[in-house]
């Protein structure tokens, strides 16, 4: 019980992360220049790190 | 006080409607990009997206509701930010170098931050590799 109460399967399922930078690289994202702007065309995660490399941040939302 | 310049660059993936006004002027030199479906943050949970737990991440934790409040209090600039949103997945950072090699990973945990000195070492290591010429043109 108190595992399904601390979000015990979500933290199991985060041990089992398998890091295959090719599914991380084909992620489609859309660039988001300004929010009065509508999102950009979509492009492969993989393509914004490949010169230089990234910092990439997954957040709820930005801010 | 100086600040290392890196050559990374600074991206910011969300899945919603997105602050990306506020994250530029907090983060300057920063980029945000949409993930509508997600896709990132289900890799990230090894296929389903990670919730904050009610116990284990919200009432046991004091050190997310100081944190929290100190964030709004620094940074009034980034307005209401992740309280109105998908507050309840969680994220993360990697650092990924130019040949897909992953430097750095922290799976986001309310009240924990990312260790910032293994970041900086990340961040070391993938400007040595730019500067030495082993980013895939």
């Amino acid at each position: 019980m108190m595992r399904w109460f601390s979000g015990g399967a979500a933290e199991s399922s985060a041990a089992a992360v398998k890091y295959s930078m090719q599914e991380f690289a084909a992620v489609q994202v859309q660039a988001l220049e300004s929010e009065a702007d509508p999102p950009g065309p979509a492009v492969p995660l993989g393509d914004l790190w490949k010169d230089r490399g990234a910092v990439v941040m997954v957040v709820r939302r930005p801010g | 006080m100086t600040q290392a310049k890196h050559t990374s660059r600074l991206i910011a993936v969300c899945t919603g409607a997105a602050d990306s006004d506020g994250f530029k002027a907090g983060f300057p030199g920063g980029e945000t990009y949409l993930d509508s479906a997600a896709t990132l943050k289900t890799l990230l949970g090894g296929g389903q997206i990670r919730k904050a737990g009610l116990f284990g991440d919200l009432l046991a934790s004091s050190t997310f509701w100081s944190g929290y409040k100190r964030a709004k209090a620094n940074h009034p600039e980034l307005g209401a930010g992740s309280s109105n949103a998908d507050g309840f997945d969680l994220g993360g950072v990697f650092v990924v170098s130019p040949t897909s090699e992953l430097l750095f990973m922290h799976l986001e945990k309310l009240g924990e931050v990312a260790d910032t000195e293994k970041l900086k070492e990340a961040l070391a290591t993938n400007d040595s590799q730019n500067s030495s010429g082993t980013a895939a043109k």
